[in-house]
């Protein structure tokens, strides 16, 4: 069983590449339609939307509290906080944040609606009538998760700034004007932000969509797969995170 | 001598080092309708998934029409399976799509029809298992001898030269399962398509088969026309005939 579960995994980079490669094959040969990509955009969008809100408003509101008590001890002022966290927001807890927020609700919901379609032999049933089932099933949904990961994360900063400017003006009345501060962020930080964000896009929904191809026996089978994504995919932004910032730190 | 249609050599199929099919030796021949029959998993649905590229088989060669298809790409498939349909068990149509949607994605995919036509045609195909004025409803909104019909009707669209059926009647009440079996006499009676069907329901396979197949475990025990079936000495088809749940028969 242990030896079985170890050549699984030495496998799982090489499939993945695999279904990469197939998808950007798929996409490249029959893009989909729009309508098809909207419906899928709107479905990313509609489930993250709310979660994102919630999560990355607190983290701003309680990044900015806490970062602002623990520099009152050592700085004469609060002016640069603003600045500061406007900067790793973008470089750093804004596409990570969203993108593991994306992975639990996106990734669980591809690996779960791909997975019942395996147990149900839907994706048979789309050979029969002479449909890739990558260009149907997960071509739409890897184009849709790529551009709404930078949306949803241009949204996530957003709403944290917003959520940090209001405590920084409420609580240590630090003038929203000064806080909306974009003098520590450079060109640099925006790129590595945006590449995050791009990694993340592509992995999430080829993670989520080799679990739910992988499912097997019935009902079962499918909540196995869904955990699978959702380990599997948030495991992946955590390591692309740290191949990214330390690459472009190396650089 | 009545052409072949299906041939399979010496097939093996094993999933996780349990053999399913033991070296099955089997032709199938234009214009018969065949019922392959035995109890559950004894590999009905895994012979006849080998017969339209779903499955590869272990070792054995299987030819189509004389053509050794065994080492066929996806893309040597594709014709393949206009010719060659088939019904799966749970109908097994795509939930995110109307119904006729459903009939409509062959006739797109495998005929090239535009959109509009395509649609025009599925309404026809509808008409035929009268099923035309619930066209538009999902389906999550018919019951199951319903979404049966549908799916036998988005095999049709093709015009196929054989129509395989898995277990068209399990589920379905006595006087659906009639018309079932009527709808299959009609497929070999009168349109001349060559019909498999693998089935459990005895009253259906003693009124419309040509010819039985008997699987036990994993080759083929018993090979003739019903009244071969009906008046077998063997102790094991005697067993299967009367269900009776002690006897001779390893479950």
């Amino acid at each position: 069983m242990v030896s079985g579960g170890i050549s699984q995994a030495r496998l799982l980079p090489l499939r993945l590449l695999g279904l990469l490669g197939e998808t950007m094959r798929a996409m490249i040969k029959r893009p989909p339609s729009l309508a098809r990509l909207l419906d899928q955009m709107h479905n990313i969008g509609n489930r993250s939307l709310v979660f994102i809100s919630v999560t990355l408003g607190f983290l701003g509101l309680i990044s900015v509290y806490q970062g602002s008590i623990q520099a009152q001890k050592v700085l004469p002022d609060l002016s640069m906080v603003g600045a500061t966290f406007i900067n790793v927001m973008i470089s750093e807890f804004g596409p990570t944040i969203t993108a593991l927020m994306i992975a639990t609700r996106v990734g669980s919901g591809i690996a779960a609606e791909l997975g019942a379609m395996v147990v149900t032999e839907q994706v048979e049933a789309l050979k029969m009538t002479n449909t890739d089932p990558i260009e149907f099933v997960v071509v739409p949904r890897f184009i849709a998760t790529v551009i709404m990961m930078f949306v949803m994360t241009v949204y996530g900063v957003l709403v944290a700034v917003l959520a940090g400017m209001v405590i920084a003006d409420l609580r240590f009345q630090v003038n929203p004007s000064t806080f909306l501060s974009l003098g520590m962020t450079g060109w640099s930080d925006l790129c590595v932000g945006l590449i995050k964000c791009f990694a993340y896009g592509v992995a999430i929904p080829i993670i989520a969509a080799d679990a739910g191809f992988h499912a097997s026996g019935g009902s079962e089978g499918v909540g196995q797969a869904t955990t699978r994504a959702v380990v599997n995919t948030l495991f992946a932004v955590i390591i692309l995170d740290f191949i990214i910032a330390g690459g472009w730190y190396l650089l | 001598m009545v052409p072949a249609v299906i041939e399979y050599r010496e097939i093996s199929k094993s999933f996780g080092g349990i053999r399913v099919l033991d070296g099955i030796d089997l032709t199938i021949n234009d214009g018969e309708v065949t019922y392959i029959i035995g109890t559950s998993g004894v590999g009905k649905s895994v012979l006849v998934k080998h017969a339209v590229g779903l499955l590869k088989p272990d070792s054995g060669r299987i030819l189509i029409d004389g053509d050794d298809v065994t080492d066929y790409s996806e893309a040597q498939w594709r014709p393949v399976r206009t010719r060659y349909v088939l019904v799966f068990q749970h109908s097994t149509l795509f939930d995110s799509m109307t119904l006729r949607e459903n009939v409509a994605l062959p006739l797109r995919k495998h005929g090239g029809l535009s959109r509009h036509e395509s649609y025009r045609k599925a309404r026809d195909f509808l008409e035929m298992v009268q099923m035309a004025d619930k066209g538009d409803k999902m389906p999550a909104d018919v019951g199951p001898p319903e979404r049966k019909r549908v799916s036998i009707a988005r095999a049709l669209t093709l015009a196929p030269e054989c129509a395989i059926l898995d277990e068209p009647t399990t589920g379905l009440d006595i006087i659906a399962s009639a018309n079932v079996d009527r709808m299959i006499d009609h497929l070999a009676r009168v349109l001349n398509k060559t019909v498999i069907v693998v089935s459990h329901d005895l009253r259906s396979i003693f009124g419309v088969a040509d010819r039985i197949i008997f699987l036990y475990k994993g080759r083929v025990r018993l090979d003739g026309p019903p009244e071969a079936f009906r008046s077998s000495d063997d102790p094991v088809v005697k067993q299967f005939i009367r269900g009776e749940p002690t006897g001779p028969m390893e479950m």
